[in-house]
């Protein structure tokens, strides 16, 4: 279990910076920084409700998070993964509506909070940076897009094969180069692939007895990649 | 988007982008998936749909662009395909001259973060649907999406084929649909893809209850 209080560097000193904030000088960096809040989120604990007033952007500074929308019948829909040195919570920000998911930490995680109007007003100020807020959401267009081709063109099959391969790109392996990296339930691979838990727990076996994944609890070993792959009929 | 409710002004795209004038017919293709990409267009009349493996992921209006995400992404080729749905009349803009002006003009970067929201948010919203709703609510909500409010009506102009390619519900079942609605008093179906909405609050009741 995580240590729940740790020293979380200011935006300048960040490890996780990546591209999103590496166009900013140093002084909008501290701008960021400064009274920027670092919360510890328990597994399970909710970071922030869908429908609620958008307040602030979230970076996720240590762990993984799932978004999450409520469909009818009250069914969750994972909508996407958030790993190290994601950000959450930009669209509602950008567009002023209230968050469009539920953020839900799916380990323990450390999370910081820049508030909304200082992020506005970098992005404001710095074109650079609003042109990569631009790429960001274009990414995560093509993404939406393909996720509704997804639902419904493919098979249930090849949803599911598909699911696993994101989450094998998203979180990577454990330290045996094969089993991937997130605890998922059969019913948060469901959400994912938009289809029931029974349909899910039906096909996982039957890629199992194709020796293209192995099941070990809530462990999934993949176990060959290429033919996975093809049986998602992913080409891109 | 209809010419009143516009976010972008023709004579500042016009002003801010020495691009050529290109007229399509209805059918005509404007680009395919896969071909090179030196180019973003913004329609100045009429209407495209755009296509992705067949399956149409949107149709974009006059006063939009079309092609954005393309040229965003750092990609050499459109990721999807888009043809007129009716004559349309868009002008061409180079890639490095749209790029050029989102890192020179803070409002029009605003506005194309506006629609890029907009548009995920639709999607989103349309995967949803497809999950959770029935073929009835779906052609509804396609419908409803594609308004234009003039005056004392509120009519969509979508053909049965593209209503069809939308939603993933065959023409015979999206025409039957079309049917029942208007004998329930719902729309009235006109010519030429001109659907007339009779009850909004009914309609709006029936795709988000």
């Amino acid at each position: 279990m995580k240590k729940n209080t740790i020293e979380i560097p200011s935006c300048s000193n960040c490890g996780n910076s990546k591209e999103f904030f590496c166009n900013l000088s140093e002084s909008e960096k501290q701008l960021l920084s400064d009274k920027k809040g670092d919360n510890f989120y328990k597994k399970g604990q909710v970071i922030f409700y869908e429908g609620n007033h958008a307040n602030g952007l979230y970076c996720l500074y240590d762990g993984k998070v799932k978004l999450t929308k409520l469909g009818k019948d009250g069914k969750e829909q994972i909508v996407r993964f958030s790993k190290n040195g994601d950000i959450l919570g930009y669209r509602s920000l950008l567009s002023d509506e209230p968050y469009h998911a539920t953020a839900t930490a799916l380990e323990d995680s450390h999370i910081c909070m820049i508030s909304k109007e200082k992020f506005l007003q970098v992005v404001e100020q710095n074109t650079k940076l609003s042109l990569q807020v631009i790429q960001l959401l274009s990414k995560d267009l093509k993404g939406a897009e393909q996720h509704l081709i997804d639902v419904a063109q493919k098979t249930v099959k090849e949803r599911i094969a598909e699911s696993l391969i994101l989450l094998k790109n998203t979180f990577g392996y454990l330290a045996d180069g094969k089993t991937i990296n997130i605890n998922m339930t059969r019913s948060e691979i469901a959400d994912m692939a938009g289809t029931s838990t029974e349909s899910t727990i039906r096909t996982l076996a039957t890629l199992s007895d194709e020796n293209m994944i192995a099941l070990d609890g809530k462990n999934i070993i993949i176990s060959d990649l290429p033919n996975l792959i093809r049986c998602s009929n992913t080409y891109d | 988007m209809d010419k009143d409710n516009q976010r972008f002004n023709l004579q500042f795209i016009k002003d801010s982008f020495s691009g050529e004038e290109i007229n399509l017919s209805s059918g005509d293709i404007l680009f395919n998936e896969g071909e090179k990409n030196d180019f973003v267009f913004f329609i100045e009349s009429g209407s495209i749909k755009v296509l992705k493996n067949k399956w149409v992921i949107g149709i974009t209006k006059a006063f939009e662009f079309v092609g954005i995400t393309s040229c965003i992404n750092e990609i050499d080729i459109y990721t999807f395909s888009s043809k007129a749905i009716e004559d349309s009349k868009l002008l061409k803009i180079k890639k490095i001259a749209f790029k050029n002006l989102l890192l020179e003009n803070k409002h029009f970067s605003k506005q194309i973060i506006e629609i890029l929201c907009e548009r995920i948010k639709l999607t989103d919203i349309r995967t949803r649907s497809y999950i959770d709703n029935s073929p009835r609510q779906r052609v509804l909500f396609e419908i409803f999406n594609n308004i234009t409010r003039s005056n004392n009506s509120i009519a969509a102009y979508i053909t049965n084929e593209d209503l069809s390619e939308l939603t993933g519900i065959s023409k015979r079942a999206v025409t039957k649909i079309i049917t029942d609605l208007t004998k329930e008093g719902l729309l009235e179906s006109k010519d030429l893809g001109s659907i007339l909405i009779k009850d909004e609050p009914k309609i709006l009741t029936e795709i988000k209850p």
